[in-house]
């Protein structure tokens, strides 16, 4: 669907993009994470045609991106506002007939729109009236109110609270089932894992992981093992370190143990279970807020 | 180009709709119907107690108890100093102290009184008093007041400005009647009235960009519209609302006037019957038909014609300017510092106004008048004197090549300020973006 090729960006005091390449397919949602100020932003507006990229190109179905192309995305910007002085109908309709729908176009996908986040109809109300939370989701209806095939959502979840952000997750995988693209970028890693098919990750101006959510986890797992047990487990040269352990109770212990490189988990498994009752077992999956300290740690001593 | 015609629609509406553009809009003109109706009420109803004035007279050219304006003249014995108590008591207004006179050369006359008076009152006095010395000094120097009238010669000179326009098909050149009054008059008009528009409807571009960038709205729009394209829409349609205002005005006016003319003009005929001779009723007339005429010299449409173009640049010009600016900074606070430069050739133009309507064809007002930052003001302050057509066509062209070059100058600015916040804004930095490539 959507190809970046090799974008380097350069802003007068420093450089935003360092020869970042990703690829998006069709009909999955793609997220694009890293910490504040690492690029992210600049890669989406660089994709809008907002900002102009110094090297590297961008395909849409493998030919280079037109204005136009630019024009049917669904784009909702980091920095979003609303004209307070309208009405929300009114700017629904400025919004839409911008992305070149009819009137009577506008008028029925918004209505549609207002019942998928479970909101009245707000047609006739004052913008400078809403909450946070509702003009987010007015927000959200100007961004995806031509019906896109590509979304792109910049930081979507600042500014929802918890039941909104559901809600909006929620239709953002009902248009994923509908074949729509989707592409969004946070900076609150831990928030993704659920949602999104591919990520990637960007740091200081560089792409540092690029992948299959999956996979990316499955890769990242560590051979580390918190066990529940009944007596105090030492060490084994061969097998396995204790990483830390706690007394939980009278008869319950929890440690985090380390097995040695080359070893099976179910060596050190039976070793332990010689003389120690196991109560629970279990693989220390890392979250991507690990596995971003990971990859950032990486890059600093490779 | 759609594009921009639904962002000019969105901004015209909005501020069309908006309370304050109507109440300004119907109100500003009535302004000046009201203020003088107040005026002549005020006038009219004005308390006109009789003060006195205490006469000190030694040459009698005064009579006792003569009125003049709202004052007594009342003769008196007493000695100055005593009246001078009155004075500040607030007995009587004031006195008058004419010494024993040489009417060839009169001097020491003397006017007291608690506050200073009024400039009616004392040039009143003063020719009260200077008739009556002519008066003696046609009886000492036996004149005779019919010859004397005679010898008083008024003329007054018909301007007529050459035009081989108006030749209707003969060799011979046409000339028209002109008049310089009127041509001041009108050319202080125009110019102040671009003045006035360039200043207010500039600042609510400014204002319109700013609320955009502080709204953050302005990068959910240029998503689908580019950043040029929502500047010019933006300054087209504020534009659109100035000509909308301009429009309103002229038919407001035009009603307003022919109404009260209608009756007025019919009320005074039947009041003025009553005070004033035939004669003077005729003189009236004559006024009034002189008044018409001399409008009727000037090219209504060609005047309204250039008075368009050069609104349209001088807006697209300072509005470009202004667009800049309002991209650029991130509050009104900020935006002062830039707005400061933009105004000096604005208010510059209306201080050199004096210069150009004095001296239309002067060296210095021809080059006002082709200077794109003071044109619009200046030209149109020329145009009611006749301006070559050659002037006009080079003036107008240097115009719209500057407008060209203001909006495309902005545009660069634009392009990257609406979307910069934070970053203390200088001259260096306006530069730099300017001259950036890619953005």
């Amino acid at each position: 669907m959507l190809s970046v090729r090799n974008i380097s960006k350069s802003y007068v005091d420093h450089k935003a993009l360092d020869d970042v390449s990703l690829d998006i397919r069709k009909g999955s949602i793609f997220g694009l994470l890293g910490p504040n100020g690492a690029g992210k932003t600049s890669m989406i507006r660089i994709i809008n045609q907002i900002i102009n990229q110094d090297e590297g190109e961008i395909f849409i179905d493998q030919k280079k991106i037109t204005y136009d192309d630019v024009r049917k995305i669904g784009y909702m910007p980091e920095e979003r506002g609303l004209y307070k002085k309208m009405k929300v109908g009114d700017f629904l309709l400025f919004m839409g007939k911008l992305k070149g729908l009819s009137r009577d176009k506008c008028i029925d996908s918004s209505a549609d729109w207002f019942e998928n986040l479970e909101v009245s109809n707000w047609w006739k109300k004052n913008i400078e009236d809403l909450s946070k939370g509702m003009s987010q989701k007015v927000q959200f209806i100007s961004t995806v109110i031509h019906n896109p095939d590509l979304i792109i959502l910049d930081e979507p979840f600042s500014g929802f609270d918890p039941v909104n952000a559901n809600l909006v997750k929620k239709n953002l995988l009902r248009l994923k089932e509908e074949g729509k693209t989707i592409i969004f970028s946070t900076h609150r890693l831990e928030s993704v894992d659920e949602l999104c098919d591919h990520l990637a990750m960007i740091n200081n101006s560089k792409k540092i992981l690029d992948g299959n959510t999956d996979e990316i986890k499955m890769n990242a797992k560590s051979d580390t093992y918190i066990l529940k047990h009944d007596k105090k487990i030492e060490s084994n040269d061969q097998l396995f370190d204790v990483i830390s352990q706690n007394k939980l109770s009278r008869n319950v212990y929890e440690s985090e143990l380390s097995l040695k490189k080359g070893k099976s988990y179910r060596n050190m498994f039976s070793e332990i279970s010689k003389d120690i009752e196991i109560i629970s077992f279990e693989q220390k999956v890392p979250n991507m807020n690990d596995i971003f300290i990971m990859k950032v740690e990486e890059g600093k001593n490779g | 180009m759609d594009k921009i015609w639904i962002i000019l629609e969105r901004e015209y509406l909005q501020r069309v709709k908006k309370k304050s553009f109507i109440l300004s809009t119907i109100l500003t003109p009535l302004i000046f119907p009201i203020f003088i109706v107040i005026t002549v009420f005020v006038l009219s109803t004005e308390e006109s107690e009789e003060r006195i004035i205490a006469l000190l007279d030694s040459n009698n050219f005064i009579e006792d108890s003569t009125k003049f304006q709202n004052n007594i003249f009342l003769k008196s014995d007493e000695k100055i100093s005593d009246i001078q108590n009155l004075i500040d008591d607030g007995i009587i207004y004031g006195a008058l102290e004419i010494p024993k006179l040489d009417i060839y050369n009169p001097d020491e006359l003397r006017f007291y009184s608690k506050n200073v008076p009024g400039g009616d009152l004392i040039s009143g006095i003063e020719s009260l008093i200077e008739n009556k010395i002519r008066e003696l000094k046609i009886q000492d120097l036996k004149l005779n007041e019919e010859s004397l009238e005679k010898l008083r010669t008024r003329i007054s000179m018909e301007t007529y400005s050459v035009d081989s326009d108006l030749s209707s098909g003969t060799n011979e050149v046409g000339v028209k009647q002109s008049n310089s009054d009127v041509a001041f008059g009108l050319g202080y008009f125009n110019g102040f009235l671009i003045y006035m528009f360039v200043f207010i409807y500039g600042s609510f571009i400014l204002q319109s960009v700013l609320d955009e960038k502080t709204s953050k709205v302005v990068e959910v729009i240029i998503s689908s519209i580019k950043p040029t394209q929502l500047m010019m829409g933006k300054v087209l349609g504020v534009g659109a609302v100035a000509f909308t205002q301009i429009f309103i005005w002229i038919i407001l006016v035009t009603s307003i006037s022919t109404f009260t003319s209608m009756y007025f003009g019919i009320n005074s005929y039947e009041t003025t019957q009553i005070v004033q001779s035939e004669e003077e009723i005729n003189n009236s007339k004559e006024v009034v038909k002189g008044i018409y005429e001399m409008f009727g010299t000037i090219d209504i449409k060609k005047t309204v014609f250039i008075f368009l173009i050069y609104f349209l640049g001088g807006f697209f010009l300072y509005g470009a300017f202004f667009a800049a600016i309002g991209s650029a900074v991130d509050n009104l606070q900020d935006a002062s510092q830039f707005t400061l430069p933009i105004s000096l050739p604005i208010i510059a133009s209306l201080m050199f106004m004096g210069i150009v309507l004095n001296n239309p064809e002067g060296n210095a007002s021809i080059f006002l008048s082709m200077f794109p930052l003071t044109s619009p003001i200046l030209m149109m302050a020329r145009l009611a004197f006749g301006v070559p057509d050659w002037h006009l066509v080079i003036s107008i062209l240097i115009l719209i090549i500057s407008v060209i070059f203001a909006l495309w100058f902005a545009g660069r600015i634009y392009r990257v300020g609406i979307l910069t916040s934070g970053s203390k804004i200088t001259y260096k930095l306006l530069w730099k973006w300017f001259i950036m490539k890619n953005y």
